[in-house]
């Protein structure tokens, strides 16, 4: 078990983000974290993430609470782009690997170029569609033992998005776990072992995508539809 | 390869699998890509893919040699006992379709006797 | 040490996140100085005291707007996507906010460096030129003699200077203490930059009349100037502390970004 999270809460000051959420993620799997905008799943990855402090509840990386030893092998992509204005691409890789003893600068080369990025390109430059294939590299050049991907697939356009795919294929590893969220249900379908459905910041159905599709006679795109409609 | 969100995935990759094991585009005893290799193919989760090998083994259609791959039986009994299965599975979901329109066994026969040479020259 | 290597990687992106108004302001005083070289070699006083001027101006309005920068980069830091770049990474908030106090000590006390070396070229270029001020050179050369033979005055002058350096130090870090304590219950609202300010009034309020009660009336000090100034520091240096660690829990602690 390498994420424990137990009756987690967020509250804001006019909302409650996060409302009780009980998850474990186990190594060597991929996780789907679903549900529509304001749910509870951005909001849990930050609290993983270390970026956003939970109100009440506990979560444990291996063990322990998040700090700096979990950042070192937490590797969180979030939905909006949140490079410095003044790097290039380049640059973003050299941060990376100032920081990060995980990151791997061969595999974010190649990254780089199999999304047709250019290393001088300045992140202030780049359209959504690239900026968002940035943030991937980034995150995926890392060798990372979680990885939370939120939104892979957003701004990615149709034919990019197989490729996108396999480069996250390529990052699950026996030794790393992913949790990924997506609006696109059915591209995820395949990829995933255990899909969560989070509703109103709690877990409404938690399993085995294949267990989940066998006892509901459905796909997780029509259990997604069920749920949310 | 497009997937029905009706049946399980693993299986339906098996069912592809032992598809070109049967017409031969996988020869007997040839080298099937490694697990990870087939999730990329199929876009599955690695997972599902190790699972996928597991069962064929299981039904000894393949078979793993340690630290070298997973590798297509060499055995032509069980490759002649998966042709017919498979054929019996259309074969059994045929009948009951043509039953369903109420076809009689003469006139099925006499239908794929005229309907077959035909269709086979597409 | 490791975690050295860390608080210099911080401090490196810390300077490369102001490095831009730093060319700006090199590039301003290259060309007051390029006025004041005209002015010299063009025998033009007008021009040369027009650019002297402007140098005065401009040392203190740069000194003030570094410190400015620091502060204002460290509320961007909370309040703008980018932050994620920084709070992701595996450093505590205890070396992310020592980072940028060092860098700001750092370019703030480069900069007075910089600007002193300035005035000193300009000063020495004109007493060169102008032997008609023998009276000015006469004086200045009592003065500097004077300085180096009774190092009590040295230590007078370095405890200013200390002071000065310390007292914008403090600034920083009272106003990084304010602007996230702030962001503890009000996360970005509006206001909440008004409450900052407020917040960083109040400490400095605080801090003088603390100051005012342990030290008691500078008039007292006239003979002895060099101990007010030091005892000054020392307070300020509590301060400097005090807030550090308090803007550094309640990073760890209380505040989301």
């Amino acid at each position: 078990m390498i994420l424990q999270c137990n009756d987690l809460v967020k509250k804001y000051i006019n909302k409650t983000a996060v409302n009780g959420i009980n998850f474990d993620a186990e190594k060597g799997k991929i996780y789907a974290l679903l549900g529509p905008n304001g749910s509870g799943k951005t909001t849990l990855m930050k609290i993983i993430a270390g970026l956003v402090k939970p109100t009440s509840g506990t979560l444990t990386y291996k063990g322990n609470p998040i700090g700096v030893e979990s950042k070192k092998r937490v590797a969180y992509m979030s939905t909006e782009p949140f490079f410095y204005n003044f790097m290039s691409v380049e640059d973003v890789g050299k941060y990376y690997k100032d920081f990060f003893e995980d990151f791997d600068v061969k595999r974010y080369e190649e990254l780089i170029e199999r999304m047709e990025l250019g290393m001088k390109d300045k992140t202030k430059t780049l359209s959504s569609g690239l900026a968002a294939k940035l943030k991937i590299a980034a995150t995926l050049a890392r060798k990372a033992e979680l990885y939370m991907l939120d939104e892979p697939l957003n701004g990615i356009d149709i034919i990019a998005r197989e490729k996108i795919i396999n480069t996250i294929l390529e990052s699950a590893r026996e030794d790393s776990s992913m949790l990924i969220s997506s609006h696109l249900v059915d591209e995820l379908e395949k990829i995933i072992d255990n899909a969560v459905f989070i509703k109103n910041g709690s877990v409404v159905l938690y399993g085995d995508a294949e267990e989940l599709r066998a006892s509901h006679g459905k796909s997780i795109v029509e259990l997604y539809k069920e749920i949310y409609a | 390869m497009e997937f029905d969100n009706n049946i399980p995935i693993y299986l339906q990759v098996i069912h592809d699998i032992k598809k070109d094991m049967v017409n031969g585009v996988l020869a007997m005893g040839e080298k099937l890509p490694s697990g990870r290799e087939l999730a990329f193919k199929y876009k599955i989760n690695p997972n599902t893919a190790n699972r996928i090998y597991k069962e064929m083994e299981a039904e000894e259609i393949c078979f793993t040699k340690r630290g070298r791959g997973t590798y297509v039986t060499e055995d032509k009994e069980k490759m002649k006992n998966v042709r017919e299965e498979m054929a019996g599975s259309l074969l059994a979901n045929f009948f009951e379709g043509m039953r369903q329109l109420g076809f009689t066994k003469e006139e099925v026969i006499q239908l794929l006797e005229n309907k077959y040479d035909a269709n086979n020259k597409q | 040490m490791q975690w050295v290597k860390k608080m210099l990687k911080l401090m490196k992106y810390e300077f490369r996140k102001q490095a831009f108004s730093k060319l700006i302001i090199l590039i301003l005083v290259g060309l007051i100085e390029i006025l004041f070289f005209f002015g010299v070699v063009t025998d033009n006083e007008e021009m040369i005291a027009v650019a002297m001027g402007f140098l005065a101006i401009f040392t203190g309005g740069a000194l003030f707007f570094l410190a400015f920068e620091s502060i204002l980069t460290y509320s961007n830091d909370l309040k703008q996507k980018s932050s994620y770049m920084l709070f992701l990474t595996p450093n505590t908030s205890y070396s992310i906010v020592g980072a940028k106090v060092l860098s700001a000590g750092l370019q703030i006390i480069l900069a007075g460096i910089v600007f002193f070396v300035i005035f000193a070229i300009n000063g020495g270029v004109l007493i060169v030129k102008y032997d008609a001020i023998a009276e000015v050179k006469k004086m200045i050369l009592q003065l500097a003699d004077q300085f180096f033979q009774l190092k009590i005055r040295f230590t007078d002058i370095a405890s200013v200077v200390g002071q000065v350096i310390i007292s914008w130090i403090s600034t920083i870090t009272v106003a990084f203490f304010s602007i996230t304590l702030s962001t503890t219950f009000l996360a970005n609202k509006k206001f909440k930059g008004m409450v900052s300010f407020i917040i960083f009034i109040v400490l400095n309020v605080l801090y003088n009349k603390i100051t005012d009660l342990i030290l008691g009336d500078v008039t007292k000090y006239s003979a002895n100037v060099s101990t007010y100034f030091i005892g000054n520091s020392i307070i300020l240096l509590a301060a400097i502390i005090l807030t550090y660690m308090g803007t550094a829990w309640m990073l760890d602690k209380k505040v989301s970004v």
